[in-house]
């Protein structure tokens, strides 16, 4: 039942050159050339700040083009810049020294400048405009939302570069190729689903197919039904994947602005999949089903006494608390698992409701609860049996049980029963 | 039949008062034998437990948390067992003269206030598999340090 573990598409295809960074024609050009300025001499703008919705390719057009352009890449989390001092003192020494590799320039890249929290990371703002005004390399910085009043001193330094959710069309074709180079077959219905199913987050979209091909040859539409992979389930992946693998905890709480976020169902998804994304460590694993079981604490306190000025913090443990584990494995792609609690329930129902009339019979004669006949009775009566057929039918006899219903019951088998009848 | 000594000896230590556990002990050892000794006795209790509470046990403190899971939920789906039976089983194998647990008492005392604390979630109405698995990986934890 291990968890597999194979490098994340995302990874393994981000784009080589500026050409294979789909869409968004307009922003790679204004970003080329804001580069090129800086290559050629001083730019208007020391540092640029690309902008737009989750995966529409924003890191990866940096990367692309400090390889293209034959950069050093030095990047790191914003908010990381000013919580660590180890960092913050490594990208200001590679903003202001020349680059290790001769003349090979630099290109520093700043993630989530919009992550920086206001009440935590006082001061982090500021860091970020020295390291701007100081360094001899063109500085970028990627944000979701850069409009918020906080940063508007930011804004005014930086050559503001508008990025756009992906289209369908640029979705599927990236889809299309990864496809071919991993050698699975998939119908272009199933891209179109997945695709259709991202919202333009192209990120998104190459971790469903991957959640999918994982194991397979071949993908149909059908495959998607069978497997119970529909629209929502699907976000369920991402959602569970954004959760445990979120780089900052903070971050981990994106996910509640979803509006279709049911937190019941990211309960039991989490509960299904912590061991799996944070294996072998097993101080994660505790860390991330302590703070679960904290959430679920006060959950259940919101059910029986309506106490609904209790879901912030239940919302707040079950997203930042669960990735606040100490001891996160790096990284790992693997495949997340359908809630088994979810899967099995149904299926295993008929058995435990013929435990259950068993129990109920006992627990008539002999005046004590179902649960306790279930608990105290029944399986001193299976050792009887099992010990000394005749007996155990006296016993079955007097409680006015049927033979055939205790066996299954008890999960005895009928050869068993056939045998022990004839000695 | 015959009841040894220590036979009686071994069910009163067993039920702790409960005249029920008691009285459901001999007739379970008498099954088994025509003698009721101290052996008969614990060969019978030995198997009221569903084995899968004692194996769920000795794989979370070896920290093979997975597998302790797969055997908590043949307990609480295929049984049928509450939550609240589960950490009640637990209890009985963590404290128990013939378990055959190694712990040491630091770290029988820390499992035990982590079940009075799982209990009364349960109780107050959390979700029996989540709890549970918290303390199967807090066990996983404690096994690691003290083993």
């Amino acid at each position: 039942m291990a968890a597999r573990a194979e490098v994340p598409w995302v990874e393994k295809y981000r784009p080589r050159r500026i050409d294979d960074v789909v869409g968004n024609p307009k922003a790679k050009k204004a970003f080329v050339a804001w580069l090129n300025k800086w290559l050629a001499g001083r730019p208007d703008k020391k540092a640029a700040l690309l902008y737009g919705p989750p995966g529409c390719g924003k890191t990866s057009l940096v990367h692309a083009a400090a390889i293209q352009l034959n950069l050093e890449l030095v990047e790191a989390n914003a908010s990381d810049v000013r919580t660590s001092e180890a960092l913050r003192r490594r990208i200001f020494r590679a903003a202001t020294e020349g680059s290790l590799f001769g003349a090979r320039g630099k290109l520093i890249l700043l993630d989530e400048v919009d992550g920086i929290s206001p009440r935590e990371d006082r001061g982090g703002l500021e860091t970020i405009l020295e390291l701007i005004d100081v360094s001899y390399h063109p500085v970028v910085l990627t944000a979701n939302d850069p409009w918020d009043p906080r940063l508007r001193v930011l804004r005014a330094k930086c050559t503001m570069i508008e990025f756009r959710k992906l289209g369908i069309r640029d979705i599927i074709k990236v889809l299309r190729e990864i496809c071919r180079r991993e050698g699975v077959e998939c119908d272009y219905s199933v891209l179109r689903a997945i695709a259709g199913n991202c919202e333009g987050d192209l990120r998104a979209a190459i971790n469903d197919l991957q959640s999918i091909a994982m194991g397979r040859r071949r993908i149909t539409l059908d495959d998607l039904e069978v497997l119970g992979y529909r629209a929502k389930q699907l976000n369920m992946f991402e959602v569970v994947r954004y959760v445990l693998t979120a780089r900052r905890p903070e971050s981990a709480k994106a996910v509640l602005s979803m509006p279709s976020l049911d937190y019941e169902m990211l309960m039991q998804w989490l509960n299904e999949n912590i061991p799996y994304q944070y294996s072998p460590s097993l101080v994660a694993i505790a860390d991330a089903y302590d703070a679960l079981s904290r959430a679920d604490m006060l959950l259940g306190r919101i059910r029986r006494k309506q106490l609904w000025s209790l879901l912030p913090y239940a919302l707040d443990l079950m997203t930042a608390g669960v990735a606040s584990a100490r001891d996160r494995p790096p990284f790992k792609f693997v495949k997340y698992r359908f809630p088994y609690k979810l899967r099995v329930l149904s299926a295993t129902r008929e058995l435990r409701e013929r435990r259950m009339r068993v129990a109920r019979a006992i627990s008539s004669k002999c005046h004590l609860s179902s649960r306790k006949a279930l608990l105290e009775i029944l399986p001193f009566m299976k050792i009887i049996y099992e010990a000394d057929p005749a007996k155990g039918r006296k016993v079955l006899e007097s409680l006015g049980i049927s033979e055939k219903a205790f066996l299954e019951a008890v999960g005895l088998r009928e050869v068993r029963y056939v045998r022990s009848g004839r000695s | 039949m015959r009841v040894t000594e220590d036979g009686l000896e071994a069910i009163w230590e067993e039920s702790q008062g409960d005249m029920r556990k008691a009285i459901n002990a001999l007739q379970a050892a008498a099954a088994l034998g025509t003698v009721v000794d101290a052996d008969t006795v614990y060969r019978a209790l030995g198997k009221v437990t569903p084995s899968e509470v004692r194996e769920m046990v000795q794989l979370a403190l070896e920290g093979e948390f997975l597998a302790a899971r797969e055997k908590l939920r043949s307990l609480l789906y295929s049984y049928g067992l509450s939550g609240v039976d589960v950490v009640k089983l637990v209890y009985r194998e963590v404290t128990s003269a013939r378990g055959g647990l190694d712990l040491d008492e630091r770290t029988r005392l820390e499992l035990v206030e982590l079940l009075g604390e799982v209990n009364y979630r349960i109780v107050e109405g959390a979700d029996d598999e989540i709890q549970l698995n918290a303390l199967l990986a807090k066990m996983a934890l404690l096994g690691a340090v003290s083993g």
